[in-house]
């Protein structure tokens, strides 16, 4: 099937997304170690809890200033992805009452709702992801220069910290399974990883009210 | 095994610093030039070199004398430090001591935030006074080589070490010869405060006027950082991948799904 195809992602979102999720799972592999010892062998890793402690400050600053260049680089680009997750439609309601399906037959679901370039599914993570990320960075920060704020704000960044870590961890797990096991979506995968390329025919059918958008 | 404890009498204490001097010699740490800000407490505050210092005071009405306070770990009976300590880098000794393995510290500051004291400095790794953990384990009781430095050093006697029970009693005592002697407001800190402090200190004047909390609080809000949030996350990371696991196996949303 030579079905045509339809550009999804620019070169530079693949390399963000890529930099920024490799970078998101030591952050998150480091920091579990460090959260829970006990699993030693999270830290053995990096041959000590303290190498772990180590990578995980000075990465966290890569972590932030990343999606900075990336956004201030891009911009329009970032505008773009940014009006798509903030325009929520009554079909996305209608996709996150039955959570797309994707529980059929719990939560029962015989016909989904056309979507847009992004599901509802997939905005909510994108806000989720941005929402939680900033929350990371700034504790993460007050974490790092600890002595300069007061020990209460400290302690409350760390457990904010340690919430937002395993949130978005928990987050990403399904956001993966999702785009790269899942057999009727692992499409999306190949996407981000190869061209930015997708079948025309897949996008009719996952994403029909970007494709009508495309079409006009 | 007893809880052993050290008293500072800052009635006694003449502010020779012997004390400081000989705790960087022992614990071998760095000496840093400082430069003079007007007060005599040299260096300005604890730092990641300085385990304790002498804080002076020269400004207590109608006393026209200096007043001194050692300042270091006060050793809490309940220390918010090793609750907080993700590494395992500090520990409460069975004798009440609380210290630390630097091997084990990896340098992020929790417990510098959950003192109530903010005591534990952290430069490479974590500092802070540990009792000389070392000279009081290895000396036998009757050896009187097996007490810190600091107590060994103070040519004034304000310094004493032993059982803490002990102390207390001779500590309340010499409080009740203070307050004949008109300071009124003399207290001895520490003693049931926090678990009871393992460094009591006999004051002439109420704690707040050395810089100390009155009633120090011991941090609960860490409670929720192991009781609640610790199995959040294993609850949430597992449910998701759980929750991955099943939708795998049960070929669950196939006939939705499609978005
Ligand atoms: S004074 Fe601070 S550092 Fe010392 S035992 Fe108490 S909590 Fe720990
Ligand atoms: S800085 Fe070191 S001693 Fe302090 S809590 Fe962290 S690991 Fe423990």
């Amino acid at each position: 099937m030579a079905a045509n195809k339809i550009e999804k992602h620019k070169k530079n979102t693949r390399i963000f997304h890529w930099l920024h999720l490799i970078t998101f799972i030591i952050m998150l592999w480091t920091g579990f170690s460090l959260f829970y010892p006990w699993t030693n062998v999270l830290g053995m890793t990096f041959g000590s809890l303290r190498n772990a402690a180590f990578i995980h400050k000075y990465l966290g600053w890569f972590y932030v200033i990343l999606p900075i260049i990336y956004v201030s680089w891009n911009f329009k680009l970032f505008s773009n992805f940014f009006k798509t997750i903030s325009t929520f439609t009554p079909e996305d309601k209608k996709w996150l009452s039955i959570l797309g399906g994707y529980l059929h037959p719990i939560i029962k679901a015989d016909e989904v709702p056309p979507q847009g370039k992004y599901n509802a599914g997939q905005k909510l993570l994108g806000w989720i992801i941005i929402v939680f990320s900033i929350l990371l960075g700034l504790t993460g920060l007050i974490m790092f220069y600890y002595a300069s704020f007061p020990g209460l704000l400290v302690r409350i960044a760390i457990m904010i910290h340690v919430f937002c870590g395993t949130f978005l961890g928990a987050a990403v797990i399904v956001h993966f399974y999702l785009a790269a096991i899942n057999p009727t979506s692992n499409k999306e995968l190949g996407t981000m990883l190869g061209s930015g390329m997708i079948d025309e025919d897949y996008v009719k059918h996952h994403n029909a009210l970007w494709y009508e958008e495309l079409k006009k | 095994m007893e809880r052993v404890a050290y008293m500072y009498d800052s009635s006694k204490c003449m502010g020779c610093r012997g004390c400081q001097s000989i705790c960087k010699e022992w614990n071998d740490q760095e000496t840093v030039p400082t430069t003079f800000k007007g007060v005599y407490t040299n260096p300005p505050s604890l730092n990641p070199d300085t385990r304790m210092i002498i804080k002076f005071y020269d400004n207590f009405t109608p006393d026209p004398n200096f007043n001194f306070l050692k300042y270091q770990c006060f050793h809490c009976g309940d220390p918010a430090c090793v609750k907080v300590c993700p590494s395992g880098a500090l520990f409460q000794a069975e004798n009440g001591i609380v210290a630390f393995d630097e091997n084990k510290c990896i340098a992020c500051g929790y417990c510098h935030s959950a003192c109530p004291f903010g005591i534990p400095q952290i430069g490479k790794v974590i500092n802070k006074c540990d009792m000389c953990y070392s000279r009081v384990m290895e000396g036998s009781e009757s050896d009187k080589t097996s007490i810190p430095a600091c107590v060994k050093s103070c040519p004034a006697g304000a310094l004493t070490f032993g059982k803490r029970s002990d102390l207390v009693e001779q500590g309340k005592k010499r409080v009740e010869v203070l307050k004949k002697k008109g300071y009124t407001e003399a207290n001895l800190y520490g003693e049931n405060i926090l678990g009871g402090l393992g460094v009591l200190a006999i004051l002439k004047y109420s704690p707040e006027k050395y810089g100390l909390p009155k009633e120090p609080v011991f941090p609960n809000d860490i409670g929720l950082w192991k009781g609640i949030l610790h199995p959040l996350g294993v609850i949430m990371l597992g449910g998701a991948a759980g929750l991955v696991v099943l939708h795998r196996a049960l070929n669950l949303g196939k006939k939705g799904g499609e978005q």
